[in-house]
């Protein structure tokens, strides 16, 4: 899966570690959602996208791994 | 004024340890006591319980004394996994499934060569630290598999 975070967070000046304040979770995790390392659960990609007031499907994109 | 803004910057300090590592302070103290009482009570009760004579309770009783500490020690750990986000309570679990198969197929393994006469009993008692070894391997190998850090 494929996402927008690292820019979406870079548009409004962000840091990961205030990022992931504001999503109640840990800097590593916001960078392993950034580099794709690990995928979020629907209410963590859920709350991004209400953090970022878009829709999930503009936020994460699905890829087929093969 | 000074010793407030002191304070303050140790305040920041443990947030900021707080934030970049994935244990709560007052579970990890509470950790710590708990493997410290273990492994204090450990030899202490192995010294003392072998020379003690009493009824076989207070021998079962004794023997078990330091499986307390280590509960405590155990109970930490999990109030802290509940505290953590979900991908380090992933990563956790994965390095527990590890850990889990490996000591499957090690106990396994030994079993079979004891069936054949080839190696002598295998104590139970080197179970705990064999597992934490093999732990520590499988969550240092994801984070560096993964890049966490």
């Amino acid at each position: 899966m494929k996402n927008q975070l690292k820019v979406l967070r870079a548009q409004r000046d962000w840091s990961q570690e205030v990022l992931s304040k504001k999503l109640g979770v840990s800097r590593q995790t916001i960078n392993a959602i950034e580099r794709d390392k690990y995928d979020p659960s629907l209410p963590l990609a859920f709350k991004i996208a209400h953090l970022f007031e878009m829709n999930i499907e503009e936020i994460f994109s699905y890829q087929d791994p093969n | 004024m000074s010793k407030l803004l002191s304070f303050g910057e140790i305040s920041m300090k443990i947030q900021k340890i707080e934030s970049t590592t994935i244990w709560k302070q007052q579970h990890l103290k509470r950790f710590i006591a708990g493997m410290v009482g273990y492994g204090f009570m450990m030899p202490l009760t192995i010294f003392i319980g072998k020379r003690i004579e009493a009824g076989i309770l207070v021998q079962i009783v004794f023997a078990l004394l330091p499986v307390i500490p280590f509960l405590l020690a155990m109970s930490a750990y999990l109030a802290n996994m509940k505290t953590m986000d979900e991908m380090w309570r992933k990563v956790q679990a994965d390095a527990l499934i590890m850990t889990a198969l490996i000591t499957l197929a090690f106990s396994f393994s030994f079993g079979m060569l004891q069936v054949m006469g080839i190696v002598q009993t295998f104590s139970v008692f080197y179970l705990f630290p064999f597992m934490v070894v093999i732990w520590s391997v499988s969550f240092f190998y994801l984070i560096v598999k993964n890049k966490l850090l």
